[in-house]
């Protein structure tokens, strides 16, 4: 019973210390693609300015 | 346990025989002394004498009649002794008979008892293993949940990135836009947007 019990902590332990690692490195890669995504987006700030500018005064600014 | 020679017959008999062989050692004395003449200044003869016949008739006598009184007391006392040690026999061949039944008995209940600690060491090892099991199948579950809360907190921080990302990007844009119109909107643009706002607020 107490090997079984070391055993679940073990395994727990384990799988609680995997889990932990795993979010760190997917929150990195979220952050890493964010980051791309971002830079992407802001190249893209100027069309979307123009967009609405043009959708609020109805012609190209 | 019976012991015949200590009967009360028996020790009757016992104390006759010492009496019988006293009187007979005493008759035959008496007839062997009286005659050899009393033993009175006679000179010592040498080689076979009429008394040394008188000797041995009386040592027959004494040994003839000896055999006639314990013949049977001695008889008995050995039958009863015979009988005696049969008897002891017979009871230590009974005891012989209950302790080896005992030793079978306690064989069978050694056995007995082998195979009952033989089935509780199984039960407890069984037992064990099912627990052991059980422990395992709720750490797997444990985990599982670990690995489910893992999961929901990596799609939170997706979702919240994105939102995040969104916001900066559209509050980005929108400046940029505004500064965009400021710069570009004539009082055309202006009249129009005017009348645009009022149909609305009219409809």
């Amino acid at each position: 019973m107490q090997a079984a019990a070391e055993e679940e902590k073990e395994i727990i332990g384990k799988i609680n210390e995997s889990a932990q690692a795993e979010l760190k490195e997917v929150k990195e890669k979220i952050v890493q693609e964010m980051g791309t995504v971002k830079a992407t987006l802001e190249e893209e700030i100027d069309a979307f300015a123009d967009a609405i500018g043009q959708k609020i005064l109805g012609r190209v600014a | 346990m019976k012991v015949p020679i200590f009967n009360r017959k028996r020790s009757r008999v016992w104390w006759m025989l010492p009496l019988a062989v006293v009187a007979l050692f005493l008759f035959g004395s008496t007839v062997a002394f009286s005659e050899s003449g009393g033993g009175h200044g006679e000179a010592v003869p040498k080689g076979w004498v009429k008394t040394d016949t008188y000797r041995v008739m009386n040592f027959a006598v004494l040994a003839i009649g000896l055999f006639l009184v314990l013949k049977k007391p001695v008889s008995q006392a050995l039958g009863g002794r015979i009988q005696g040690i049969k008897e002891q026999l017979d009871e230590l061949e009974e005891k012989k008979k209950a302790a080896e039944a005992k030793l079978v008995e306690y064989d069978a209940k050694m056995a007995a008892l082998d195979k009952e600690a033989e089935a509780m060491l199984a039960e407890y090892v069984k037992q064990g293993e099912d627990a052991k099991a059980r422990i395992l199948k709720e750490a797997e579950a444990a985990a599982e949940k670990l690995k489910e809360q893992a999961s929901k907190n990596i799609e939170y921080e997706f979702l919240q990135a994105k939102a995040e990302l969104k916001a900066e990007i559209v509050e980005k844009a929108l400046a940029k836009a505004e500064a965009i119109i400021k710069e570009k909107i004539n009082s055309e643009d202006q009249d129009k947007l005017v009348d645009e706002y009022l149909e609305k607020v009219v409809a």
